[in-house]
């Protein structure tokens, strides 16, 4: 088990603590068992047989948002949140993974049914579009949680004289990352392998989840999955066409706020910066931003697993711009929208997709 | 007390020699008092006599002495220089008192010229000391105004202040260790190292405790070369806040004044011809940086809306200090109508404090004067001088000293600032301090209990805790 | 007493008296509270012990109330209880036994008062170090304390066992950044110390509870001071012959009342690692193993039979290396010992500060290297950490004993622990955090063993060989680390007869022994 970490399990687990000051889940719970350090110690034990896995000690490979944090500050670059992953899957595969992921992937897969069926409510038909070239795919999250959001993208590209854009037609809404995330990767290999047949059909597919252009882009090929398409986030999309948005600055003041994924994994920091300062007047930074971004909270199922903990983060998050008294925080993954803005009473967090909509002439 | 006095005379003497033991009158009664003013102001309690006096010459006589007093449950009082001014030496008991003047004690017993560390007996003189080390081009970055009239255990047993404390902190930054007998015949000795985290710094335990735990026979100090560069920077302030700000930044600054004082409109125009605060600081050490010091400083007097002075002023200032004040202190402490007390606040409150205490003071009809001084990072100490009105019924006079007293120490607690800076607390102030310590008094009267369990040492120190 | 009652039950009286979220028993929590970072336990765990002992219960007290009620709890069914900050010590300090319960304060982690005018702030002792210094700087604040463990300790670790960081010889340690502490003792007693500090009468309570690694009381608040940011730093490095130049030159210039911000000398070999490229994508990842490979590196062309040596092989004949090191090192890096002097603070300042150390080091023999030495060592500040588990990876130990003693004694504790420890383990060291009056030594040995178990033996050997070399030389046992449970054998030689004292303040303060019992040898 856990074979190809085994040098990194060892290195974090005979490592000081190192990191442990940027794991948000660490900084929420205050709890030395799930700092990077302590999670992987536990892999390592795991995997050499001092402790056998039980549900208990399973539990902290369950507390990771996948934000990459650690692996940033890492001077060995150890890529944690994919070894607890792995670790995860160790778990999954021995039946001792949290309550509240047992039958994941039947959830899995009855929350997508349900969200393909809604996301078809949502937009007109003429959106779905057979034989289109370029394909628009919402996310689980985005239909879920941010249902306008989807209408506003079409009309985004609308405005922009876009036309060619289809809403991606599929029965699987979802990238798979959460099925990954929670450890049920023969699933996921199954979701994986579908999505890319259906991905393939396509020259490109502009995504508004972050963590499944991440996973389409990087996770797939190491479960042995290819995607032929050009896979982009919507951010990146619409940087290419922001100026032919008819727009103008209406908004006085708003953070940007890095999702992860985005930001770390893919390595996207500007252009939803620059589509945020189209229509803001001053786009303010977190003392952490870029490289530095600090989580929401909302990644890695740390919301299925421990709710509060996920909150907590999302309310360090939001601090700054509390005290500051700017009331807007604008990101580009409709999870850190979610996870902030349960936590942001008197804060409107939002996408940037929505913010430059609000701004259209 | 157990056994007689005659009993108790032959084994003092078994415990350091005839020679250093006396019941005289001529001797004992130099021990009735300190340097506290107010004492005199008590016609109706004269002075009360030690019973004997004894001189040890080291610690292990001090440990005898303190073993005879054991078994004899004598009060016992320390002594140094006996130059404090709050009344803490040379007090009586209703038990018989034996005073132990450490004087004899007076000896260097090491100076390491490499590490610049000297180890001394308590009851050497700062004076002393400081010829001591002057010829060799060093001294001890200690420097009471009572240097010549105060020993290194009184500095260490009151946890004193001096000149160039905003540099080098109070005696228990200068003090790398002591030694000390205990009540019980003992002798302790903390160990000297640069730094170390082996536990609490043990020495603590007796740094400011007024000789109510222990007799400090000798001790470890620091000791610093004579720079051979000096300058000195003056500001002028209208007001007393600006003043304060500007010395609040200079403090933080990374300029390491030396001396760092403000002085009153009153004193400043002798100096400087100005009516204005006098903002005074002096840099050290050699080669150019004290001059950027200086210059550094100088923009923050300005920066706060100071006017820069004639550096003679301030330099002017503390030749008149070192020279005058002292002779001033001596005539105040003789004076029934003159009154002097020392008290902490920080930045943001010494100003407030200072105009509260002047306030009231001078509605008492008093003629003020403050100087500011002995700073650390997070503010310092002020030394309220006051001369009463005429008054014509002298019996009076106690009595106003007590409510001028007690008008400075209120302000003191009002901006949340310390009734009792670096002079000791003594009886004149035991209450204030008491009440303003709380819990951590009755932690003092713990230890107290452990170390001292007939409670020999200064017995009223802790009395009804 | 303690033992009668079951986990269980402890649980449940602690989670009636604070919330359920308070109080943990799992299992992954117990075992992650077994030990802090004294390496020993890292050997114990790679021998496949990794909760020698975990503690029966873990709790998180929010408040200062919380931490009374556990105290009273505490006393009443006589549970001992171990405060757990970082658990970044490297001494045992927070590593408690069974039947005992973990207190980490890491909840009470607020600010609680930024108080810049007078350069102070009021704090809760959970406070992460490195969020602590942002959150200062955001504000043009510092406090200028720079752990090497900033990252993974707090706020009420450094005062509890004492720390010392990076800069502290401008700065200060961490007693003379304190001015105030808000403790609760082990009768359950509030004590509120410092300002208005200034009242005296008794001892400077304050002093007294920093570094009594929680035996004489739970921090739960300190008041610390704060300095404005520098604007600017300036590094030079300098280049001497010998460890006993570089000495003097850093003597006098403390002498001369100048106070640089950072102050290191290495020895020989620690210079080699001092300047070579630590950190992210360094190929040899491990510490040694870079060493052996620039030795290799260095003698290859003239001395062809040292061959690369497997690691372990090298570490296992540690006279060898030393001795190497000792001899060869510095004619074949020609560059002998490197002394890093950096100033701070207002530009004009810093800079004549610098210049007046610069004369002062040549004086004394120094070669002058310019700014780069500095500004490596600035930006590989914190690296020197990550290379701990390369070397436990390869199946070695690697540990730092930090040492002190006066001027006049200082080479001789040197040599004293070299001679005593290199038929050991390999050693080399580094000396900083200077004062007038002396300086530390910060050694660092690294050795090996063919398995755990003999490696504990070894470890256990080098210790003890080496502190009882120092406190023969006259220097203390710790500068900076503390001494928990791996240096309490040696508090009798430190302290002598004013152990007492300690002992004396245990019983005023914790009569019933719950506050971290069975350390410091109390
Ligand atoms: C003119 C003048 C100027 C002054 N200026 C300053 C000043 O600038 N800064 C300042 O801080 N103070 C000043 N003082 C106050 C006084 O000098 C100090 O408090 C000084 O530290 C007292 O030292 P001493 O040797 O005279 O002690 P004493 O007055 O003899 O004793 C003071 C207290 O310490 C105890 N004690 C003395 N020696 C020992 C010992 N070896 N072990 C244990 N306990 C002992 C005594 O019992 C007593 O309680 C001044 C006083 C005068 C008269
Ligand atoms: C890689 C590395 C580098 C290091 N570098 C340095 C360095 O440069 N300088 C330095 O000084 N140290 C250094 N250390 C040692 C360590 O980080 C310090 O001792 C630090 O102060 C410990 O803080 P902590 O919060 O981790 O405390 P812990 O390890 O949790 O506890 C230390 C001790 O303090 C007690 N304690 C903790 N919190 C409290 C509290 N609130 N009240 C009462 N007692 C408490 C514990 O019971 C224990 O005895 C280093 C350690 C490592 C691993
Ligand atoms: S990721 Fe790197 S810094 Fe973090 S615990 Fe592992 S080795 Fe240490
Ligand atoms: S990836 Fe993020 S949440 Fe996961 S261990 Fe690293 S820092 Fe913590």
């Amino acid at each position: 088990m856990l074979d190809d970490f085994e040098k990194e399990l060892a290195y974090c687990a005979y490592c000081p603590k190192l990191c442990r000051h940027v794991c948000p889940v660490g900084n929420a719970e205050r709890r030395e068992s799930v700092i990077p350090q302590a999670k992987m110690a536990m892999g390592h034990m795991a995997r050499n047989g001092t402790v056998s896995l039980t549900e208990d000690y399973a539990s902290v490979f369950f507390y990771c948002n996948g934000c990459g944090l650690c692996t940033e500050f890492c001077e060995h670059d150890i890529p944690v949140s994919e070894v607890l992953f792995e670790a995860r899957a160790e778990a999954v595969a021995r039946g001792v993974q949290p309550k509240t992921l047992q039958n994941f992937a039947d959830r899995f897969y009855a929350r997508n049914e349900r969200l393909v069926r809604k996301l078809h409510g949502l937009v007109d038909e003429h959106y779905f579009v057979e034989e289109a070239q370029v394909a628009y795919m919402p996310g689980c999250d985005l239909i879920d949680d941010s249902p306008d959001d989807v209408q506003k993208t079409l009309d985004l590209f609308a405005a922009a004289g876009v036309d060619y854009v289809s809403i991606m037609e599929s029965d699987l809404v979802c990238g798979g990352y959460p099925l990954w995330a929670a450890g049920y990767q023969s699933e996921f290999r199954h979701v994986a392998e579908e999505q890319a047949r259906r991905l393939s059909g396509y020259r490109k597919v502009i995504l508004a989840c972050p963590a499944c252009v991440y996973t389409i882009r990087h996770v797939y090929p190491k479960f042995g999955v290819n995607v032929t398409a050009e896979v982009v986030h919507v951010s990146e999309f619409l940087d290419t066409i922001a100026h032919r948005l008819p727009v103008k600055q209406t908004v006085q003041a708003a953070y940007y706020h890095d999702p992860c994924y985005l930001g770390r994994w893919l390595g996207v920091y500007e252009p939803p910066r620059r589509l945020a300062g189209l229509v803001t007047r001053k786009v303010l930074e977190f003392a952490h931003n870029r490289e530095q971004a600090d989580c929401c909270g909302g990644g890695g199922l740390v919301p299925d697993v421990a709710p509060q903990t996920a909150s907590a983060i999302a309310e360090r998050r939001l601090e700054e711009p509390n005290q500051a008294g700017v009331g807007v925080v604008v990101t580009a993954c409709a999870t850190c929208v979610k996870n902030l803005g349960r936590a942001g009473r008197d804060m409107e967090v939002l996408d940037i997709v929505s913010l430059l909509h609000r701004s259209l002439e | 007390m157990i056994g007689t006095e005659e009993d108790v005379t032959q084994d003092l003497t078994r415990a350091v020699g005839g020679e250093h033991v006396s019941s005289r009158p001529s001797d004992v009664m130099f021990y009735a008092r300190d340097c506290w003013a107010r004492r005199h102001l008590m016609p109706d309690d004269p002075p009360r006599h030690p019973v004997w006096v004894v001189w040890p010459g080291a610690a292990s006589e001090v440990a005898r002495v303190l073993q005879v007093a054991g078994r004899h449950e004598l009060a016992v009082v320390p002594y140094g220089g006996g130059s404090n001014l709050v009344g803490g030496a040379g007090f009586g008991d209703d038990r018989p008192v034996l005073v132990v003047d450490t004087k004899r004690m007076s000896r260097v017993l090491e100076l390491d010229e490499t590490s610049l560390i000297v180890q001394a007996q308590a009851g050497i003189t700062g004076g002393d000391l400081d010829e001591y080390l002057r010829v060799r081009g060093l001294f001890v970055a200690h420097m009471p105004t009572s240097l010549s009239q105060s020993t290194l255990g009184g500095w260490l047993a009151t946890r004193s202040a001096g000149a160039f404390t905003s540099r080098y902190g109070r005696i228990d930054r200068v003090c790398m260790g002591i030694t000390a007998a205990l009540p019980d015949g003992s002798v302790v000795r903390t160990r000297v190292a640069p730094r170390r985290a082996t536990g609490p710094d043990l020495m603590h335990l007796f740094l400011g405790s007024e000789g109510a735990l222990g007799i400090i026979t000798a001790a470890h100090l620091k000791v610093v070369r004579v720079s051979k560069v000096r300058v000195w920077l003056a500001g002028g302030f209208k007001e007393l806040s600006q003043a304060v700000a500007a010395m609040a930044d200079i403090m933080s600054s990374g300029t390491r004044p030396v001396v760092a004082s403000i002085a009153d409109p009153v004193v400043a125009l002798r100096h400087s011809g100005q009516p204005s605060f006098m903002l005074v600081c002096s840099f050290e050490g050699d080669g150019e940086l004290p001059v950027v010091q200086r210059d550094e400083a100088r923009l923050l007097v300005l920066a706060h809306g100071g006017a820069y002075l004639d550096p003679a002023a301030a330099s002017g200032f503390w030749t008149a200090r070192r020279n005058d004040v002292f002779g001033d202190i001596i005539a105040r402490a003789e004076s029934r109508v003159i009154g002097e007390v020392d008290i902490g606040a920080d930045w943001r409150h010494l100003a407030m404090v200072a105009d509260d205490a002047r306030g009231r003071l001078e509605s008492m009809g008093c003629g003020v004067t403050m100087e500011l001084g002995f700073f650390g990072l997070e503010g310092g100490a002020l030394l309220c001088k006051w001369q009463l009105p005429e008054i014509s019924d002298p019996e009076d006079v106690g009595l106003r000293q007590d409510e001028a007293l007690a008008i400075v120490l209120d302000a003191a607690r009002r901006g949340g600032g310390a009734v009792a800076h670096h002079r000791g607390v003594g009886r004149q102030r035991s209450a204030a301090v008491r009440a303003q310590l709380g819990n951590r008094f009755d932690l003092f009267a713990d230890v107290k209990r452990q170390l001292d369990p007939k409670g020999l040492m200064n017995p009223w120190l802790t009395e009804g805790a | 007493m303690a033992d009668t009652i079951s986990i269980e039950a402890k649980a449940r009286q602690l989670g009636s008296i604070l919330k359920d979220d308070q109080v943990s028993i799992l299992a992954p929590d117990r075992v992650a509270y077994s030990r802090d970072l004294w390496p020993r336990g890292l050997i114990e765990f790679s021998a496949g012990r990794p909760a020698p002992s975990p503690p029966d219960v873990v709790v998180w007290p929010e408040t200062t109330q919380d931490v009374v009620h556990l105290v009273e709890w505490a006393a009443g069914t006589e549970t001992p209880l171990v405060p757990y900050g970082g658990g970044s010590g490297v001494c045992g300090g927070a590593m408690p036994r069974r039947g005992q319960v973990v207190v980490d304060l890491k909840r009470m982690d607020r600010i609680l008062e930024l108080d810049g005018p007078n350069h102070r702030v009021r704090v809760q002792p959970g406070m992460n170090g490195w969020t602590f210094e942002e959150v200062l700087g955001r504000s043009n604040l510092t406090m200028g304390h720079f752990p090497s463990s900033i990252f993974c300790s707090t706020v009420g670790g450094w005062l509890a066992a004492r720390s010392a960081g990076q800069a502290s010889t401008r700065y200060g340690k961490i007693e003379d950044m304190v001015s105030g502490l808000e403790v609760v003792t082990g009768k359950g007693e509030v004590i509120r110390t410092g300002n208005p500090g200034a009242a005296s009468l008794g001892p400077d309570w304050t002093q007294l509870f920093v570094g009594s690694e929680g035996t004489l009381g739970i921090i739960t608040e300190a008041t610390l001071k704060v300095l404005p940011a520098p604007e600017m730093r300036v590094y030079r490095g300098y280049g001497f012959d010998r460890v006993s130049a570089g000495l003097e030159a850093i003597r006098r210039f403390m002498q001369k009342g100048l106070l640089p911000s950072v102050v290191r000398l290495y020895d020989e070999f620690d210079t080699v690692i001092a300047r070579s490229g630590a950190g992210r994508g360094s190929e040899a990842d491990t510490l040694v193993k870079e060493v052996m490979g620039r030795l290799t590196h260095l003698t290859k062309p003239m001395l062809p039979w040292v061959k690369v040596a497997a690691l372990r092989a090298a570490l296992s004949k540690p006279g060898w290396l030393n001795k190497l090191a000792d001899g060869l090192l510095p004619k074949l890096t020609g560059q002998g010992c490197l002394l890093v002097v950096g100033t701070e603070g207002r530009p004009r300042l810093a800079q004549a500060e610098a210049d007046r150390i610069h004369e002062e080091v040549l004086r004394a023999g120094g070669r002058d290297l310019g700014p780069r030495p500095g500004e490596h060592w600035e930006k590989h500040r914190y690296s020197v950490s990550f290379k701990q588990s390369g070397v436990f990876y390869s199946g070695g130990f690697v540990d730092t004993m930090e040492v002190a003693t006066t001027w006049d004694g200082l080479l001789r504790l040197y040599e004293a622990v070299k001679t005593a420890v290199s038929p050991l383990v390999f050693i080399m060291a580094h000396f900083s955090h200077a004062y007038p009056e002396g300086c530390s030594i910060y050694f660092t040995f690294a050795g090996s063993s063919d398995d755990p178990e003999q490696g504990l033996k070894l470890y256990d050997q080098v210790w003890n060989t080496a502190l009882a070399a120092v406190t023969r030389a006259g220097g203390t046992i710790s500068h900076h680390h503390g001494v928990g449970r791996s240096k309490q054998a040696f508090m009798v030689e430190e302290h002598g007869d004013s152990l007492e004292l300690f002992r004396m303040l245990k019983r005023v303060l914790d009569p019933k022994e719950i506050l971290n019992p069975g350390k410091m040898s109390l």
